[in-house]
Parts: C-alpha cells; structure tokens; sequence
C-alpha cells in the first residue's frame, strides 16, 4: 500500500503544481483550453489524493507496521474505529489531511464558481492550488507519510490515550479543516484583485465559504473545549493556551468577514475593507498552522519537535507578503459603490463589530507573542496569562454582544430615532429587567450582571423578531402560528439562520460567564464509605473498581450523588492508567442539568484503596456545549441555497418590515 | 503622503516587524525552529512569588511523587527532554550538586516533558540521575508553570512559594549558589 500511497501523493504534487502554472499561463496567453485542462488537473489531483488517502486508511487497517507512521500510531490492540484519529495523529498524516481536504474543497468550490466569476477565476484556482502544491511539496519531501522502516515492527507503538476520545474524532479534524478552508474565500478575494475584478462578483462565493470555514473552526473550538472539560480532568476548558489563540483569532477573522461581507452583498460597500479582513483572516489561519507545527511558543499542541517550523513560517511570511503587494498593487481600483450614510444604520454597526474583533485578535495575537518582545528588551522573559486576556477582552466581548443585540435590529442606511427607539425598547427592557430580577436574588458580581442582562438584551430582541415575523404571516396569510414561524425562518435563511447563530452564542456566553464567576472547586480524598459535601451535593464514595485491560488498567470509582437527602445519580468517574506511556487518563464523571454541572473527577487512586477526587460545580457550562448544534443548524439555515434571484436592493431609509422580505424577484 | 503610501507603512512596518520577532525567536531557539523552544541562555526571571502549583507526577521507573509532599525542603523542578542539547549538556552539573546536597532539605524533581517516553528512560539511564523524575505526559504541569522552553528550572521554597525561575543550561555555581540563597546561608 505504501508504494500507491506515495505514488499518489507525487502525482498529485504534480498535478497541483501543473495547475498552478497552467490556470495562469492559459489566462494570460488567452487559452481557454489550457485553462480547461489546468482544472481537470486540480480535479485530478483531488482523486490522487483521495487515493493517498485510502492507502494510508488501508495501511492501518492492515496493520502495515512497515510504514514508519502506522508504527509510530498505531498498534495491534487499537480498534479499528482509532484508525480515523491516529491517521491525523502526526505531523506526516495531519498534512495529508490537510491536503486532501484543500483539494476537495478547491473542487467544490470552483466547479461551483457562479457564472459572473469566470473571468477570474484560473486566478482563483492558481492561488488554491499554489497552497495545495505548498502542502503536498511538504508532506512528499519532509514529512511522507509512507516513509518505510528499514525491518518491520511486530507491533506499533499504539495511539496517544489523550486522542481516544470522541471529542478528538472532531475537534482536531474541524480546526484544520477550518483553518485550511480560509484558503477558500482567500483565494476568490485574490483571484478577483488579480483579474482587476474588483466589483461584487466574488461575494457570494466569498461569503459561502467563509461561513464554511467560521463554521468549521468553531464546532472546531468548541468540541476542544468539551474534549478539554470531560478528559483532562482540569475542570476547565479554555486556558488562553498559545496554540488554542492560534486557532481563535482566525475565527474572529472570518466572523468579521462573514459579517462584513454582507454590507458588500447587499450594498456594494466595504470593498476594500472586504479584502483587507480575509487577508488578515488568511494570514492568522497561515499564522496558527505555523503554531501547530512548532511555532517559537510551545503548548501542550505541538505536534513534538520538527524541522517543518522554518518551512512553515516561510510560508506565513509569504503568505502575507504577497497578498499584501497585491493588495496595494490593486488599491486604486478598489472603490466602495456607496458611502456609508450614517452611523446610525446596520452598515456601521456592522464596521464597529468588525473593528472589536478585529481587536480581540489583536490582543490574543499580542499576548501570544510578548513573551517574544519580552526577551528583546530584557533578560527576563514575561509571559502573559489568563489575567490578561480576561480583563482585555471580557470587556470587548461584552461590547460585541451588545452590537449583536443592536445590528440586526437596526436598519440598513440610516436609522431614524424613533423607530430605533421602538424597535431597541423591548430588549433593553427584557436585559434591564433580566439584570434587577438577578440583582434582587442577590448577585452582586457587576461583571456577570451585565453579562447576564446583555444575553437577555440579545435573546429578547431576537425573539421580539421572530414574534412580530410570525405574526405577521400570521395575519397577512392565516397560516397558523407554527407555520407561519418556520416559513418565516425559509423565506429569509440568512437572517433567520444568523439569529439561531447568535442565539448560539449567547448561549456559550452563559457557560462562560458561569463557570467564570460562579464555580466552585474542591479537592478532597476519600476511603470508601466516606463522604463529602460540595455546594448542595452531599457525594458518598463507594468503591473502586481496578481491571486490567490490554493496554490498561482501567480504575473505576462509584460516587452517589445526593441532594437534600435524596439520591439523584449514582455516578461512575474513571481513570485509565497506561503503562506503556505511564500516563493516565481520566474521564470525569458529569452530571449535567441547564442549571450546573456537578463534576467529579477521580486525580489519584492511592494503593490503599483511596482516591483523591477533584470535583467542581460549574453553573450552566451544559448551554455551552448544547450551543455546538444550535450553532451548526444555524449556519446550515444560512447557507441553504435559496432560489436564486436578483440580488436584494436596499430601498430608501425605511426600516424593513419584518417577516416575509420584499424581494425583487 | 498618498493614502496609499500610509497604507503601505501602517501594513507593512507591523506585518515585517512581526515576521522578523518571529524569524528571530525561531533563529534564537537553536536549531530547533521547527519545535519547541530550547532555552539555550541562562536567563532569570521574575514574577510575583505566590504558592507553587501543586502536582503529582508519575515517575519514570514508577511510583509517584506529589510536590506539597515536599513541603520543608527547597526543591527545583527542572523541565527538560532527552532530545534537547542544553539539557543533556548540563545533566551532569545537576547529579553533582543534587550529590553534594545530599543530607540537607533539599530536593531536586525533573520533569520530562514534550518527550517519547522511552527516549527519556534511556537518558535518565545514560546520564545516571538519581533524584526522582517523572514524565507529564499531557503537559498539564508544563502548563500550569508556564514553561516556555527547556531547560527551564523552577525554585520552591521550604513553605511551597515559589521563589524564581531559572531558563537556560546552569553551571553547577550558579546553581549551587541558588540553593544555598534559598536555604538562608
């Protein structure tokens, strides 16, 4: 299998490089079968690589311990069902992961290019193709996956227990993904700057693909997050780690894209700003893959020492460089088709939420890297922790939430006063009630209170739309009110989607600001039979049970979990103890309600049969994880293809009537 | 000035400016741009003292070994890996003094890290260290001290404050003048 695997691979590479040279060289030398036959090429090397792919599967799954990666990441005791982790567990497999889905995506998104984009587009696939050639040039030459062994192993050295976890299925293959997929929108926006398209032609594509990608790196972000929380056994999920920044600020990149983008939909606007925003989208994307292959500042996601950093960072500074020259290359052309009429309209909203997350990015970006300032002014180096990054950007976080309650509500062009006022009054007074109800119970953090009331803000306004939509059709066409709320959500996906989106995000606003705030922690060793109260639990340990198993000795301790004298849950908290690796891994016992989550995890088990046990109270950390799918059938709502019609025009400073949109079809 | 031109300074001054601190932090971790930083310049740092993070670390060879357990004694925790040069370099200064220091409240606790396990006992084994290392697999102590590169030693006085870090390969002077600042002589 490692022969084909390889074989595949350089074909690909070569395929992909042909690509490149030939989408130009056809465009300029104005040969449309040339251009043709480049995207056959980069059709092709998709299917090489789909090729590689399989083989590497199939050298797994055959247990080819001849291939140095099978070896290094897998062993005979790995269920088959590992084989999709441990393909991505290195350096060598993630890069022809990465590939591969570079390539199907460049497919996709080429063979599905709209019409008006033609022009461009041998430009757009030179620059996704260029990458892609990057990527496989790396992977053939420094990191093959089907490099052999000079003899053959009798068994592997297994997969890293830390990656046996369901969150791992997802979590790492949704951020590179993710963070690959920038290259999408990125390459629409370049293909249109070097084409001298400088109009609206690539939005759509742009705006598709960007949402694909935001998508992408935040179920990415969110099920680390989950895989943080249930397995590692810290009872936290975020740590402001140099390599989760690397993949967050990406994601404040394209969530100012695909907000921003809209603006140009709808109004031509912001063209420039546009390319500025997926560069820089671009460049952090190129920025935290050069992280996660050994950046300068090691976390616990380093893929482990490799020579590939020099490449990689060769890679980001050519990757902003270039662009950057094209940019400025292209600036004169780049005029918006309308000025911005006021800064009471959705258009500045929209600028302002672009500029706070723009900020956030800037600050994670300057945390990341001021230890490295720090040893260029002085002997001493300083890192920067959580502290910092919470009193930075808890306070632009609270903002942009703020602007996610008013954006939607305010009118394109020009707001006027009164209108604002009836529109805004509802949610001010659902947040403002939300915040006295809290006060009058007794919470008294100021910081969560605001938090709290501008969830109740957002949340309100949000559902003061769908009210005054739904009743509308109500009325207007007698639908009843089920019905007329679900066509309600179809007649206008990208609105409606974007609400459920937010509704999302007020919901991972919530477990953030609970756990933040609210949680509680305790540290405690117990005999069997001995007891333990944490907030409202009383916690009976019972026992543990020690087996044996293959690889493992599996550690399982049984806790009852009683509230007032009732049993609510008997709950079983395990660690795994791995000699091979004489590491352990935990898997906390949760007991999860929208309330809080009652978190038990077992740190040490002594030889006398007693356990040391972390065990926290996290208030409502279960919206955070719920949000994971409320998020994905928002942005699937919004990305449904809808029948195509001729772009919406804004009419005069009215606000739109809610419910079914005045469309100009 | 055109627009243009402030746009070409206002991008590109910042965009260079972060290209070359990170050419440089690549260049300045010695040959291993690719990977994780190796401290290859005895540095000091400050911070403010505070109780050192607890943590029980299972160790290579077996057993396990819990820093509050330590309490009393000034103890060094050392981060390192078999594969980094200035750690390998400085192995023997450290089984000296951890000898010399024999009898006294002192301890020395070595942390493996960023590391294959194996690689690791075959160092421990070359190098004949005798104070007790374990291998932290998941980074979790890397993490929680902030360690930024290797060797990286942590000083934790007899009430469990931590007291100072040390970056960068020790001669056996610096290291036993640190512990005997630490021990009040």
């Amino acid at each position: 299998m490692s022969e084909l695997g390889a074989l595949s691979l350089w074909i690909a590479l070569a395929l992909a490089a042909y690509s490149t040279v030939g989408s130009v060289a056809g465009k300029l030398r104005l040969s449309p079968a040339l251009v043709e036959s480049a995207q056959s090429a980069m059709y092709a090397a998709g299917l090489a690589l789909l090729v590689a792919t399989l083989s590497l599967v199939i050298a797994f799954i055959s247990r080819d311990f001849e291939i140095a990666y099978v070896a290094a990441h897998s062993d005979l005791a790995m269920p088959y069902r590992f084989t999709w982790v441990a393909f991505y567990a290195g350096n060598e497999g993630s890069l022809l992961y990465i590939a591969t889905v570079l390539s199907i995506m460049s497919a996709i998104a080429v063979w599905r290019a709209p019409e008006k984009f033609k022009d461009a587009l041998p430009y757009t696939t030179a620059v996704l193709m260029l990458t892609l050639t990057f990527f496989l040039a790396v992977t053939a030459v420094m990191a093959n996956p089907f490099d052999k062994l000079s003899f053959v192993p009798l068994d592997g050295d297994g997969i890293n227990p830390l990656l046996t976890h369901f969150g791992m299925f997802f979590h790492p293959p949704a951020l590179m993904a993710g963070l690959i997929g920038i290259t999408v929108p990125f390459a629409f926006a370049m293909g249109s700057l070097l084409a001298g398209k400088t109009g609206d032609e690539w939005v759509d594509a742009g705006r598709v693909w960007g949402m694909i990608s935001w998508v992408l790196l935040a179920s990415g972000l969110l099920l680390g997050s989950w895989w943080a929380y249930t397995i590692l056994g810290w009872g936290g999920f975020w740590f402001w780690d140099p390599v989760e920044n690397a993949a967050f600020m990406p994601w404040l990149g394209i969530t100012a894209f695909i907000h921003s983008i809209m603006v140009q939909k709808r109004r031509g606007m912001f063209r420039m700003w546009n390319i500025i925003l997926i560069n820089v989208a671009f460049g952090l994307a190129l920025y935290g893959m050069f992280m996660n292959r050994g950046g300068s500042v090691p976390s616990v996601h380093s893929f482990g020492a490799s020579q590939l950093g020099w490449i990689f960072l060769l890679f980001l500074a050519v990757g902003i460089a270039v662009p950057f020259a094209i940019f400025i290359w292209r600036y004169p052309l780049l005029k918006s088709a309308q000025n911005l009429d006021s800064m009471l309209s959705r258009e500045a909203a929209f600028l302002v939420n672009n500029l706070l997350l723009l900020a956030i990015a800037f600050v994670t970006l300057w945390g990341t890297v001021y230890p490295l300032v720090s040893r260029l002014t002085s002997d001493t180096e300083i890192t920067v922790a959580r502290p910092f990054y919470d009193q930075v950007n808890g306070p632009l976080m609270l903002a942009l939430i703020f602007l996610m309650g008013v954006g939607p509500l305010i009118p394109w062009r020009k707001a006027g006063m009164a209108s604002l006022r009836k529109t805004l009054l509802p949610p001010a007074v659902g947040g403002l009630a939300t915040v006295a109800i809290l006060a009058s119970l007794g919470l008294h953090k100021e910081f969560a209170l605001l938090a709290f009331g501008l969830a109740a803000f957002v949340t309100s306004g949000i559902l003061m739309e769908w009210y005054r939509g739904t009743r509308s059709r109500h009325r207007g066409s007698g639908e009843n009110y089920a019905t007329a709320f679900l066509r309600l959500i179809m007649a206008n996906r990208p609105r409606y989607g974007g609400y459920i989106v937010h509704l999302s995000i007020v919901m991972v606003t919530l477990g953030i600001v609970g756990t933040s705030f609210f949680s509680t922690q305790r540290d405690v060793v117990l005999s069997p039979g001995e007891s333990t109260v944490v907030g409202d639990y009383e916690l009976v340990f019972l026992g543990t049970v020690e087996t044996p198993k293959g690889n493992r000795t599996e550690f399982i301790s049984t806790v009852q979990v009683f509230r007032d004298g009732d049993l609510l849950e008997t709950v079983r908290a395990k660690r795994d103890f791995y000699p091979s690796f004489n590491m352990a891994a935990t898997t906390a016992a949760i007991r999860s309600t929208p309330v809080e989550d009652l978190y038990i995890v077992p740190s040490e088990n002594l030889p006398d049969g007693r356990v040391g046990f972390r065990i926290l109270v996290n208030p409502l950390i279960w919206w955070m994880w719920v949000a994971g799918p409320v998020m994905m059938v928002g942005t699937v709502i919004a990305l449904w293809p809808q029948k195509i019609r001729a772009p919406v025009p804004v009419p005069g400073p009215r606000r739109f009537a809610s419910g079914p949109r005045p469309s100009a079809a | 000035m055109t627009k243009r031109s402030w746009i070409v300074l206002g991008g590109g001054v910042p965009l260079a400016a972060l290209i070359a601190l990170l050419t440089w932090a690549s260049i300045s971790t010695g040959g291993n741009p690719g990977g994780l930083a190796v401290n290859s310049d005895l540095v000091e740092s400050r911070f403010e003292a505070g109780p050192a993070m607890d943590f029980e670390l299972d160790l290579i060879g077996g057993g396990t070994l819990k820093l509050s357990d330590l309490r009393g004694k000034v103890v060094m925790v050392d981060f390192w890996a078999a594969w980094c040069p200035p750690c390998r370099a400085e192995a023997p200064a450290l089984a000296r003094v951890y000898e010399e220091f024999q009898g006294q409240p002192v301890e020395f606790v070595g942390v493996d890290i960023w590391d294959n396990i194996g690689d690791a006992e075959i160092f421990l084994l070359q190098e004949g260290q005798s104070y007790p290392n374990g291998f932290d697999a998941s980074g979790v102590v890397a993490i929680d001290y902030g360690v930024r590169g290797i060797p990286e030693k942590y000083f934790i006085g007899p009430d469990g404050s931590l007291l100072k870090k040390l970056s960068g390969p020790l001669t056996e002077t610096v290291l036993r003048d640190t512990i005997n600042e630490l021990l009040g002589r």
